[in-house]
């Protein structure tokens, strides 16, 4: 950006307005964090882009290692959540339904 | 991006692990050493000791009254102070002032407050009022604006998926009119018809990506909203030349799109990319035929695996008339068009396949994704790389209008995009003004 321009005379002057509009204000509070990992079961979630089965067998490989009890549920039983927005809003439910301690998704676009 | 669309979704301390650097192109030697060195300890912390952050900005917000004065200056201060702000295309803007505004607003029944719905990502309310303001930003003239509702109309209707607009692929709508508008509001439908030199098609265009900017968010760095990796300049609005369309007894655009002959509608599109010119002659309406599944094939290209994924893919063909006046003498009408093209459009299985483990899914192969038997005997037919798979499943994904120079034989493609792409159409109101 340059310096700024000085007002031309004799040329008229603009009142203007916003061109930008409201939010919707919308607040949600984050759940608690978990105590640890160990004896929890987490779930895998995915949009089958971008290496995530690579990233989730290193997560898997690391954690079991090393928070004894962990159990995760793998994404292949969630299926890919990519442009299938009936699984996404399935996805709360069955998270609940089977007693999920905490989500890990992997997605890109 | 990822805390952009947080925060519109009211989540003000996401938990993210973010990859250093560009997933798909490291070695696998680089990337077991990132994901191990970053990425795992950043899931354990998210999962378990997540640090909370500060509340939504709220700093540079509109004010409550969208008609209060934000800046007053002449025209070179005001382009600077939306540069500034981050309210411009980068091209001057007309001022938006009260007057101009309410001229606008003069040609449309609706309230200017009336929220015909939030665009995503950054979730703000499209008004008729915004819809108005950035018209007047964009050059529109004032009796354009039941058509600029109709297209906020596009914009906010689910089927358009205007969240699939928001990825790093950088597509970009594409609209088009159909009707009477065409005569009424000077479009160009003619030579020249995707390029820049009428107002109505021009400014048109602009207004859509200045929605997108302004409403959506979609704004390029400093800001960080737009994810599009490259992106693409906005498109002038393509018009139909109904004239030929009726000439050759073929049902109009809107009239494909279910709406009535003496209607005036507008279409939004999903647009990846355009096809080259599209040159055909010979004998047959097969010799032509033949080039356009040629071309748009080779538009579409590998990226086909996601007709076959999403079971959907919507591409435009803009048809010259005098190719168009071709065909109908060899007895295709649009169905007979689309359904030959469907019928021979096919690429190579591993093409396609290598290309979506290319893109990122890494698993990727016809045999793991298609599960219908139906399907299977066409994908998965053999374990060739080098056999040949069907591009367009469906006839009816092929949107066809009559348009550009009527002398010369060159038509050209419009690629859409998985599950965005169908039209969404809407009447345009008369005007009041």
């Amino acid at each position: 950006m340059g310096n700024a321009l000085k007002p031309h005379a004799n040329e008229p002057s603009f009142d203007v307005v916003h061109p930008v509009s409201q939010r919707p204000v919308v607040a949600r509070t984050s759940n608690a964090d978990l105590p640890g990992l160990a004896g929890k079961k987490i779930a895998l979630v995915w949009d089958y882009l971008f290496r995530g089965d690579e990233v989730f067998r290193l997560v898997k490989e690391r954690f079991q290692a090393e928070r004894s009890g962990v159990e995760f549920v793998d994404y292949e039983v969630f299926g890919n959540i990519h442009g299938h927005d009936e699984l996404l809003d399935q996805l709360p439910s069955r998270l609940e339904e089977m007693g999920i301690d905490g989500t890990i998704v992997a997605t890109g676009a | 991006m990822a805390r952009a669309l947080a925060e519109v979704f009211g989540v003000a301390d996401p938990r993210l692990a973010i990859y250093p650097g560009a997933v798909q192109t490291d070695t696998q030697d680089i990337f077991e050493r990132k994901v191990c060195a970053s990425l795992l300890d950043q899931i354990e912390r998210g999962l378990t000791s997540h640090a909370v952050s500060a509340t939504r900005e709220t700093e540079g917000e509109p004010p409550d009254d969208p008609r209060e004065i934000v800046f007053t200056g002449d025209y070179d201060q005001v382009q600077d102070h939306f540069v500034e702000q981050g309210w411009s295309d980068g091209l001057p803007v007309a001022p938006p002032t009260i007057g101009r505004v309410q001229e606008f607003l003069s040609n449309t029944e609706i309230a200017p407050a009336t929220v015909l719905g939030v665009l995503e990502p950054e979730g703000r309310e499209l008004t008729v009022w915004s819809i108005a303001v950035n018209g007047v930003m964009a050059g529109c003239r004032p009796e354009y604006m039941p058509l600029l509702v109709a297209i906020g109309e596009c914009l906010v209707d689910e089927g358009f998926r205007l969240e699939d607009l928001v990825s790093t692929h950088g597509f970009e709508p594409l609209v088009v009119v159909s009707g009477p508008v065409v005569r009424q509001f000077d479009f160009n439908d003619a030579a020249g018809a995707m390029r820049v030199g009428r107002r109505a098609n021009s400014s048109i265009g602009r207004f859509v990506r200045l929605l997108l900017r302004n409403i959506a968010g979609l704004r390029i760095p400093p800001a960080v909203v737009d994810p599009g990796a490259i992106g693409a300049s906005f498109m002038v609005a393509m018009a139909e030349n109904d004239a030929v369309t009726r000439d050759l007894g073929w049902a109009p655009f809107r009239v494909d799109n279910g709406f009535s002959d003496e209607d005036s509608t507008v279409s939004l599109l999903v647009i990846s990319n355009h096809s080259p010119i599209i040159f055909t002659s010979g004998e047959t309406a097969e010799d032509h035929l033949r080039t356009f599944a040629r071309i748009l094939g080779n538009a579409i290209g590998p990226w086909a695996y996601t007709a076959t994924v999403h079971q959907g893919f919507n591409p435009l063909i803009l048809i010259s008339p005098a190719v168009a006046r071709v065909l109908q003498g060899f007895g295709y009408g649009k169905k007979e068009i689309r359904d030959w093209l469907a019928r021979n459009m096919w690429i190579e299985a591993g093409v396609t396949e290598g290309y979506a483990r290319q893109v990122g899914w890494t698993t990727f192969s016809f045999d793991t994704v298609v599960t219908d038997p139906e399907q299977r005997k066409t994908y998965v037919a053999s374990d060739d790389p080098t056999r040949l798979v069907p591009m367009i499943m469906n006839p009816d994904w092929i949107s066809i209008v009559i348009g550009g120079n009527p002398s010369r034989n060159q038509s050209r493609g419009y690629i859409g995009n998985l599950t965005a792409g169908p039209p969404v159409t809407k009447v345009i109101a008369p005007s009041r003004g």
